[in-house]
């Protein structure tokens, strides 16, 4: 049972395509497998399609010279398209495979390096100060107690842990900021995604597009 | 066979040209789903000259907001309607309004455009991330939108891979990826030959309660 949801303000950015790919993959797996997020980014897909679409707003630009090649160059081609369906990606380790959601299936995946009972993978995304991997922790182990200086997100993708906080399930988005600690445990094993960043991030770069979740981050 | 295709489908655009004005004139709203169905069904061009004079301005502003770019608006325009146009088919309205449908295209093609310019990056990500193609795999609602008793002679005049995608699956009981293998062609394929099927009898039966 899924208890851990990203925030309505992150939906919201999601379905406007204003998060990094990092989290709208983690969104993205989130909502496929969580019918009430599911049915609030349809419904605030709806409303941010009707208000870009909106049939009473005057069209400043019809007459735009360019459109009429355009609307040639489109209908020039009369075939209809057959859906695109992306293959689905595995990645092994040791002797374990993982089936990877659709969301990460383009995505490239590093070679695992292990450190004790934690192996990690990097995603590599290139969105500079966030950092995405794959991790696996080891059936019956525990992570040393840490905190974050930026934001910690964690989407669960397989098995289950705990952190003395709470139990953790697949399909749970946990986000964590500076003030957490915790310290993970794992009695059967667990395959997370997760997304890690630090302070200076919303100074810097990204922070454009991420200052909207910094607020309410931290 | 083609001969009442065709004589239904003219029949059915005289007839919805005239609604079309009607409504346009009561409510001022456009009639998008019907133009997306015949660009689905008639590769219709007037109906998609609707559909592009509606979504074109509105597509560019945003575009303009969001990348700051002239060009790249108008790039985010064709990418978008060329979408639209040659995945009419694929709209499912049980999934929401065309606005929304739309919406997803632009905000995908947007999205990657952006990546593209700020990170060099040359992945689309975005058809994974929001998946619009994905039709839906559970059968068809024939139950819910058809009239059993009028099936059998529509589905004799549907075209040929349609014909043969419906009698596979809801005669003769095969999955859809059974069908796919047995033709040898992507279960896409076979999932996009029953949608305009049922595009089609939903068509001709909301035609003949008329």
């Amino acid at each position: 049972m899924i208890n851990q949801h990203p925030s309505s303000e992150m939906l919201e950015h999601f379905v406007d395509g204003a998060l990094p790919a990092s989290l709208t993959a983690a969104v993205s797996i989130h909502t496929d497998m969580c019918p009430q997020c599911q049915l609030y980014v349809e419904q605030v897909t709806a409303e941010q399609a009707q208000q870009c679409f909106d049939h009473n707003q005057s069209n400043t630009d019809v007459q735009d010279p360019e459109f009429a090649a355009i609307f040639e160059a489109i209908t020039f081609d009369d075939r209809l398209h057959e859906p695109v369906e992306s293959p689905q990606l595995q990645v092994t380790l040791k002797h374990l495979t993982f089936e990877l959601p659709r969301a990460l299936s383009a995505m490239k995946i590093h070679k695992w390096r292990h450190l004790g009972k934690l192996s990690r993978a990097a995603i590599d995304l290139d969105e500079g100060r966030l950092h995405t991997h794959l991790l696996y922790i080891h059936p019956d182990s525990n992570l040393p107690r840490h905190s974050h200086k930026g934001f910690e997100m964690t989407l669960l993708l397989q098995g289950q842990f705990s952190d003395g906080i709470n139990n953790y399930h697949v399909g749970d988005f946990i986000m964590l900021d500076s003030h957490h600690q915790h310290q993970p445990t794992t009695l059967s094993g667990c395959l997370c995604m997760t997304v890690v960043s630090d302070q200076l991030q919303f100074s810097q770069g990204w922070s454009k597009l991420l200052n909207p979740i910094g607020q309410y981050l931290y | 066979m083609k001969a009442i295709i065709e004589q239904l489908s003219q029949d059915n655009c005289l007839k919805r040209s005239a609604t079309v004005t009607k409504l346009q004139i009561d409510s001022g709203i456009p009639p998008l789903e019907n133009w997306l169905s015949d660009v689905a069904l008639l590769r219709d061009k007037q109906a998609f000259s609707g559909l592009f004079n509606f979504f074109a301005p509105k597509i560019s502003g945003v575009a303009r907001q969001k990348l700051n770019n002239d060009s790249q608006a108008k790039d985010i325009v064709q990418q978008t309607l060329t979408q639209v146009w040659h995945k009419a088919h694929l709209y499912d309205a049980d999934k929401g309004a065309v606005t929304s449908w739309v919406y997803r295209i632009m905000r995908n093609a947007i999205f990657d455009t952006l990546r593209k310019s700020r990170h060099h990056s040359e992945q689309n990500l975005s058809q994974d991330l929001w998946p619009i193609d994905n039709v839906a795999d559970q059968p068809l609602d024939f139950a819910d939108h058809l009239e059993v008793r009028h099936l059998g002679g529509l589905i004799k005049q549907l075209p040929q891979p349609q014909k043969q995608a419906v009698e596979a699956v809801y005669y003769q009981q095969l999955t859809q990826q059974q069908l796919a293998e047995q033709l040898n062609v992507p279960l896409g394929t076979i999932k996009s030959r029953l949608r305009l099927a049922l595009l089609r009898l939903k068509q001709q039966i909301g035609e003949q309660h008329d």
